[in-house]
């Protein structure tokens, strides 16, 4: 009896090894970096002129852990206020993606957020030296989700709010008249960033 | 003499002719055959070409000559990544077109799936990239370069004839709004057609490489 116990008890603790020791990929794991390149729409902004934008950007992404993963970005977005002015948008961040729960079929959902600088530059189409520029701080945050096509190779959706911190920027009508105003003191506009990107993991880093 | 000679040159053509030239298959349309057909599309494949790419500009008007390139590296079974240039060279303006592009580059980079077995490979893949564009905005503003942020749609079709040739056919659909002009913004769509010889390279060597 005694025998039969200290077999099962060894059986037992072998096969919970066994799962203890069951692999992770190697490509969902700390230290992973990847490289890929994102389009982005970006809506509401908060001119009511304003149409969407548009954007394109490059963006690396290192794993800190099996749940915690980090996005470095850099986006070049384009929009009209109107028909007369035309406003780029210059975004660089840093955003951590959380995973809450694992991989369902192929898809990878996570909790995204992070902090972002911004410069964003307003210029009157048919008189380019009439501009204005500001630079600002941003707070993102947002759902996505990994969409995997091979076990190195996914693409990303997200969509995050962007809450900008800084000097509020609008222009003003006067006739054909286009005046800028730059309003001093902390201003909160925000848009909704809806981004698209293609990540390929190079390797692992550590 | 003169008759050992010429026994000497009729023969011998039939020794050279006689010779099975690399690659040469004897049973080739055979029915009963048994060879294996070589897949020169495998992973780690290194693709490139430049060809002579037509375009209809969607909203401009107009019809364009591109002078097209890519660079495509086949990362596994089924998936690659691939860039592509498209440069402007001229276009057939109508009465309708409203933007006359004095230059025009757009840069893509993107992933591609591609379907079916053997040598013939249908793909298709999504593109994210720019459009740098010149134009003249008006007689006192004078030329304007913009940069706009783009994206790019492609299907085609591509034959692997040897391991380092393929016959290539697709068509891009690229997405790409132009703003800041004097009177607002112009979507600058355009679906090119790409066509022509393209050379690839294995990057890893088969074990038994006999072709």
């Amino acid at each position: 009896m005694i025998k039969n116990s200290i077999f099962i008890l060894l059986f037992l603790s072998l096969v919970v090894d066994v799962i203890a020791q069951k692999k992770e990929s190697d490509y969902n794991s700390s230290g992973v970096f990847s490289l890929g390149g994102r389009s982005t729409i970006s809506l509401f902004n908060d001119i009511s002129s304003s149409s969407y934008g548009t954007g394109f950007g490059g963006k690396f992404r290192l794993q800190f852990a099996e749940r915690i993963n980090s996005d470095w970005f850099f986006d070049y977005l384009t929009s009209d206020i109107g028909n007369q002015i035309s406003r780029t948008d210059y975004h660089i961040g840093w955003s951590v993606l959380v995973y809450p729960m694992h991989e369902v079929w192929l898809l990878k959902p996570y909790i995204i957020a992070g902090h972002c600088f911004d410069y964003t530059h307003m210029v009157e189409n048919m008189n380019t030296s009439n501009y204005a520029e500001r630079w600002s701080s941003a707070v993102q945050g947002g759902i996505g989700t990994h969409i995997r096509l091979t076990e190195r190779l996914d693409c990303s959706l997200t969509g995050q709010y962007m809450m900008h911190l800084g000097n509020h920027l609008h222009p003003e009508f006067s006739g054909s008249q286009v005046l800028f105003h730059e309003e001093k003191g902390a201003s909160s506009e925000g848009h909704l960033l809806t981004t698209l990107s293609i990540n390929y993991k190079i390797g692992k880093l550590w | 003499m003169v008759n050992y000679s010429a026994l000497f040159f009729i023969i011998f053509p039939f020794f050279n002719f006689a010779q099975e030239l690399p690659g040469y298959e004897p049973n080739w349309g055979r029915r009963d055959r048994q060879t294996e057909t070589p897949q020169f599309f495998t992973p780690r494949l290194l693709k490139a070409s430049a060809t002579i790419s037509p375009g209809i500009m969607l909203n401009n008007h107009a019809s364009s000559i591109n002078l097209s390139g890519f660079l495509e590296y086949i990362i596994e079974d089924a998936y690659s990544l691939r860039g592509d240039v498209f440069q402007f060279i001229d276009a057939n303006y109508t009465t309708k077109s409203l933007i006359e592009p004095i230059f025009q580059n757009r840069l893509f980079f993107g992933a591609f799936k591609h379907f079916g077995k053997n040598n013939l490979k249908l793909y298709s893949g999504l593109q994210m990239g720019t459009t740098i564009t010149t134009y003249n905005q008006s007689w006192f503003a004078g030329n304007r370069t913009y940069v706009s942020p783009s994206f790019a749609i492609k299907s085609g079709i591509s034959y692997y004839v040897w391991k380092y040739f393929n016959f290539f056919a697709d068509f891009t659909y690229v997405n790409s709004i132009l703003r800041g002009t004097s009177f607002g913004s112009h979507r600058m769509d355009e679906l090119i057609f790409s066509a022509g010889l393209g050379f690839q390279v294995p990057l890893k060597k088969k074990r038994s490489e006999s072709i």
